[in-house]
């Protein structure tokens, strides 16, 4: 971090979005997360002299707000009914946005959750983090705190069991093609 | 290719650094190595299908969770007045050393008293509520404040905004504005049967007030939570102050909640009292200390310790009240009169057919109940009687 303003509104610019989203796959109070993205920033500033540049800043910001975000959701775990860190990351919407959302988007979004919903909790984190952030093994093991191999036992689980949903339209136009 | 791809299944495939990276930035020319090894082997060719599949799938899910442009640009304001504030405090460090240690000694003693439970001095509301709801259709929306002052307005709706000391009073029109002086004292806002009334609170939290209720809340909140007191229904939409949790108490219930949005009924004459979360989660205390935490939709009924459930209401047609409604679907014509004898503070009674009548509407709660009932005469085959303060509702052959 440079330590210039102008270089921290970058940083804004460029991350807020997709913290924001990677946020709202914790909790569904998206006050919640504005919250703790302000916080964030407001820390990242404070400490702009003292920051070691990180190697790699989505994952620095990744982990300080997935760590935010929990501490926070653990602290009020009694207006949670689940604290239970497996059952906090998905990938399915909020109550109140299926609740907003008109019913051509509902279906939409049922047939997306069908296909997810063969994974748990932390199967859905690896698969979010290795396709949708495109992030490494080792930093996949930071993010979740665990090693090497479990991460990738944790990969390969999830993608057999969203292969077997895959499985049966797939043979489909293979069939047609032999006959 | 020094890998033999051919064995490869969709999981080794999405396992493959070389395959990830080739997938990141194809185009749709399908001249891909693997598209050649696919044209030539029908079992990798299904393998390879499905991998893509998996992974378009995957980013077909990911659009989702934006904020607007213009909450993205709130956030940010929010975060450079802070940075500034921070600047600010930096400047002012030394000076304000002395400062620091006070307000730190005073951090401390707050958690001392909060760990002592000394903060706790809990209000005796029923007994500070002196009013009771009028019932004749002519009685103004007024609030008591500053120990014995008060201003009322006619009308059938009334909004009121504290703002700087001062209170402002007026007609949903703005026909007719009152403003007066406030001491920061609690203030006791009764709103007749038939009328209603929109509170701005001085947090910011937006208060509707339902027909036949009595609400207290103080001028300002002080002290480490904010609290109301409620006999009759109120709709909020709560500031959000992580430090001042919102609590909201009836006779029976607390409901206390960080920010969010949520409908309190707690009419003295009903069996049993509801509390509806639209948005954001409450934590609902009982009588006996049990806590009961709501999610969205959600909607307990209570009436004791024994006799309470929570049930999942998927419309929020009860809560038309908000906008100035009264909104009903597919419902018996009895459940309908009933709930507009409660809201305009009449007694209706009616023969039992009516109650093989079922009706979707909404009807405009600015009307008086004369009107109201006319309408749902021309659209449905009933007769309304009048005797004196009863009305009687049948159904016409």
């Amino acid at each position: 971090m440079s330590g210039s303003d102008k270089a921290f509104g970058e940083l804004y610019k460029n991350y807020t979005q997709f913290l924001y989203e990677y946020g709202m796959r914790f909790t569904s109070d998206s006050d919640l997360v504005k919250d703790c993205i302000h916080d964030l920033f407001l820390k990242i500033y404070k400490q702009r002299k003292t920051l070691i540049r990180p190697a790699n800043i989505k994952v620095y910001l990744l982990v300080s707000l997935k760590n935010q975000l929990l501490n926070v959701l653990k602290q009020s775990s009694r207006y949670q009914q689940s604290d239970d860190e497996e059952g906090f990351f998905s990938f399915s919407l909020s109550v109140e946005e299926e609740y907003i959302e008109d019913e051509r988007q509902r279906m939409e979004r049922q047939l997306v959750d069908s296909f997810l919903s063969v994974l748990s909790p932390r199967q859905k984190e690896v698969i979010y983090y290795r396709y949708l952030q495109e992030l490494s093994i080792q930093d996949i093991c930071l993010l979740m705190n665990i090693n090497y191999q479990s991460a990738q036992n944790l990969i390969q689980k999830a993608l057999s069991n969203l292969r077997s949903r895959h499985n049966i339209p797939l043979l489909l136009p293979f069939l047609i093609l032999c006959s | 290719m020094k890998k033999d791809y051919r064995t490869y299944k969709a999981q080794d495939l999405l396992q493959d650094e070389t395959f990830l990276s080739a997938e990141r930035n194809r185009s749709d020319r399908g001249d891909t190595v693997w598209d050649l090894l696919a044209s030539e082997d029908k079992l990798f060719a299904e393998e390879l299908m499905a991998a893509r599949k998996i992974l378009n799938d995957l980013r077909e899910e990911t659009k989702t969770n934006r904020m607007s442009q213009q909450e993205e640009s709130l956030l940010w304001n929010r975060i450079d007045s802070s940075v500034k504030k921070y600047k600010q405090s930096q400047r002012n460090r030394m000076i304000g050393w002395t400062a620091v240690a006070a307000a730190c000694l005073l951090i401390v003693g707050f958690n001392l008293s909060h760990w002592l439970n000394l903060s706790d001095e809990s209000i005796d509301y029923a007994s500070i509520i002196t009013q009771t709801i009028p019932n004749s259709p002519d009685a103004d929306i007024t609030l008591f404040h500053s120990d014995n002052k008060e201003i009322s307005m006619s009308g059938k709706e009334a909004e009121v905004d504290y703002d700087g000391g001062y209170v402002h009073f007026k007609t949903e029109s703005s026909a007719e504005e009152k403003k007066e002086e406030v001491e920061n004292k609690l203030n006791q806002l009764v709103v007749p049967k038939g009328k209603r009334s929109f509170v701005t609170l001085t947090d910011g939290t937006r208060m509707w007030v339902n027909a036949g209720t009595v609400v207290v809340f103080p001028t300002e909140f002080d002290g480490t939570k904010r609290e109301i007191y409620v006999e009759g229904e109120v709709y909020l939409e709560v500031a959000r102050d992580e430090n001042k949790p919102f609590i909201v108490k009836s006779r029976q219930l607390h409901v206390e909640v960080l920010g969010t949005k949520f409908d309190v009924s707690a009419y003295n004459e009903d069996e049993f009292h509801h509390v509806t979360l639209v948005e954001g989660s409450v934590q609902v205390a009982m009588p006996a200390g049990r806590k009961l935490p709501l999610t969205p939709n959600q909607q307990l009924c209570y009436k004791n310790e024994t006799k309470m459930s929570v049930r999942m209401v998927d419309n929020m047609h009860h809560l038309a009240w908000i906008n100035g409604y009264y909104e009903y679907k597919d419902q018996t014509m009895d459940a309908v009169l009933k709930g507009l004898g409660k809201y305009y503070g009449k007694e209706i009674t009616f023969d039992r057919l009516v109650t093989r009548l079922v009706c979707s509407g909404k009807l405009d709660l600015r009307n008086d109940i004369r009107e109201v009932l006319a309408i749902l005469q021309d659209a449905a085959s009933i007769g309304v009687d009048y005797y004196e303060d009863k009305i009687y509702v049948y159904v016409k052959s």
